[in-house]
């Protein structure tokens, strides 16, 4: 069965400067993708070479099985798009966007668009001019909706809107990856990447940093240690253990981050004249960190 | 599709189409009304030959001693603020797509549906065209409107006027096609009208100049007023055939080559 969004050896340069470089991506049906990295990575690039809006220099990238750059109207039929900024025309009303898009599409899509604009909180005949940035993202979701696509790229989705809207959205994506759809995410939003995906792309520099499940990259993300120390006991003399990093230590207590399993660490734990310790969760942020500096910043 | 296409871009247009079309029609009325009157006054006065020059100028031909009754009724269809009327329309219509749809960001939405993209510039473009007749149209009727109060023997047949209106026409592919072929190659719509602009009306001057200055008559058939001849065909001549064709055949080269410039282009909005 063909992918969903498959990426193959893409390359996109704009005249000397580079946008990305020999990028491999393979997305399955029926998931939720998240893509990652800081600006100027490359995300966007990525995206509109799958929308047919940039020509890859060399490479391809195909959307159900079909070329992005030579069957791009063809694509575009089974492809939902809303954009990170998502600009619409002055005298444009979600109600009169629905008949349009309808019509182009050849498909009627007032019942549904009309349900999600209800679901989102839209009204259907507010002119976009009227509009503030969090209900045109309203209407750009709606629009990308509507037709029931079988491919979904949104590029960070949940800027502008509030809580509740975002909360709606999260489940009308799990509802709609759960019946087969797919959803390739572009996002900052780090909690937002961790409660869709179940897989996550990393961008960094125009190349892949880093592709995996979200449960692997739990794995080897690191976790924040609390160990307390009583007040009789010589800390000063025990040595810090090369999983936990750095370390901000107190005459009481020590502050580290635990870098490898957890086994090693209650291992040396039982050895220690420890009063309390308090592991935490994986820090995907720490992670994702260390992903977005740059080779450069790290030295 | 293509009504879904047809149905955008007319959304789009319509309120300011209708705007352009009113303040030509009644600029013609007036003009169509005013200009014979004129005309019979002017004829008593022993006409100073710089001001036959400066009518000669815009009427983009000499007329030597035959200030004749249609020389003023063909004025009202090369005066400036007619030519302006249009080629503004013109300006702000085609530099839409895709410079102006990249230029606020809304060629994303566009694009984002399952259209060819020389399928979107053909449909904008239907609306173009149609939206020329229509402010032709609108021309026409002024036309007819203000000469209903003149003589008989001093305006126009109709089949003349419309042959006018016909070469007006070839004028507005022709200059439409260019400003599409401009707008296909940037983003920007500004850059798009300055262009445009500054070439307009280096044709608008080269075509007044040539009456009075011989270097320009060797660039002459560079403009596009050139082929714009009002005056001959109200005067007995009949559809300028050849003037209209390099008209629209030139404007429709440019239209093409933007077509095929669209199509391969990458769509930057950042």
């Amino acid at each position: 069965m063909a992918a969903a969004i498959a990426i193959q050896n893409l390359t996109k340069l704009y005249g000397d400067r580079l946008g990305i470089e020999g990028l491999n991506l393979r997305v399955e049906s029926g998931s939720v993708f998240g893509f990652l990295g800081p600006n100027g990575s490359g995300k966007t690039t990525t995206i509109r070479i799958l929308l047919g809006l940039l020509r890859p220099t060399s490479g391809q990238a195909t959307v159900q099985g079909l070329d992005c750059w030579a069957n791009s109207h063809l694509v575009k039929r089974d492809v939902g798009y809303m954009p990170g900024d998502f600009r619409v025309y002055p005298w444009m009303t979600c109600r009169l966007a629905l008949e349009i898009f309808g019509r182009v599409r050849q498909k009627d899509i007032r019942n549904s668009g009309t349900e999600l604009a209800e679901e989102f909180g839209l009204e259907s005949n507010l002119r976009a001019d009227k509009m503030s940035r969090g209900t045109r993202q309203k209407l750009g979701l709606v629009l990308a909706l509507a037709h029931k696509p079988r491919v979904l790229i949104l590029d960070e989705p949940s800027s502008g809107l509030d809580p509740l809207v975002q909360e709606r959205l999260y489940k009308r994506l799990r509802r709609f990856a759960a019946e087969g759809s797919t959803v390739f995410l572009s996002s900052h939003n780090l909690s937002e990447v961790e409660r869709l995906c179940d897989r996550v792309a990393v961008l960094r520099e125009g190349t892949l940093a880093a592709e995996e499940s979200l449960s692997e990259m739990r794995r080897h993300a690191s976790r924040r240690v609390l160990i307390s120390w009583p007040a009789e006991a010589a800390v000063h003399r025990i040595e810090v253990p090369p999983f936990l990093a750095d370390c901000q230590r107190t005459n009481t207590s020590w502050e580290a981050r635990l870098h490898g399993s957890a086994t090693e660490l209650v291992q040396w734990a039982a050895n220690q004249p420890i009063e309390d310790i308090c592991v935490g969760q994986p820090d995907l942020d720490d992670l994702f960190q260390s992903y977005y500096d740059s080779p450069r910043n790290q030295g | 599709m293509i009504r879904g296409l047809l149905l955008k871009s007319f959304r789009e247009v319509w309120f300011s189409t209708c705007i352009f079309a009113v303040c030509l029609g009644s600029i013609k009325a007036l003009f169509a009304y005013v200009l014979p009157t004129f005309a019979k006054d002017f004829e008593m006065l022993w006409a100073p030959t710089f001001v036959k020059s400066i009518i000669g100028a815009m009427l983009g031909t000499e007329i030597g001693d035959s200030i004749g009754p249609f020389t003023f009724a063909a004025i009202s269809w090369v005066h400036p603020l007619v030519i302006a009327l249009v080629w503004t329309h013109e300006l702000t219509f085609c530099s839409r797509l895709p410079a102006g749809e990249i230029d606020r960001g809304t060629i994303d939405v566009v694009m984002s549906l399952p259209v060819s993209r020389v399928r979107l510039y053909v449909c904008d473009s239907l609306v173009w065209l149609a939206t020329g007749l229509f402010l032709i149209a609108f021309a026409v009727i002024g036309d007819l409107v203000g000469t209903a109060f003149v003589a008989d023997g001093e305006k126009p047949a109709i089949h003349r006027v419309l042959a006018v209106a016909a070469n007006f026409y070839g004028l507005y592919i022709g200059v439409g096609g260019f400003v599409y072929f401009l707008s296909s190659s940037s983003s920007s719509r500004g850059s798009v009208i300055r262009a445009a602009l500054l070439i307009l009306i280096a044709s608008f001057l080269l075509n007044f100049l040539v009456p009075f200055w011989k270097p320009a008559k060797s660039f002459e058939l560079l403009s596009a007023l050139t082929y714009y001849r009002p005056m001959a065909v109200l005067n007995g001549g009949g559809l300028p055939l050849w003037d209209t064709a390099i008209l629209a055949g030139g404007g429709f080269l440019f239209w093409a080559a933007g077509a095929l410039r669209f199509r391969n282009r990458d769509i930057c909005t950042v």
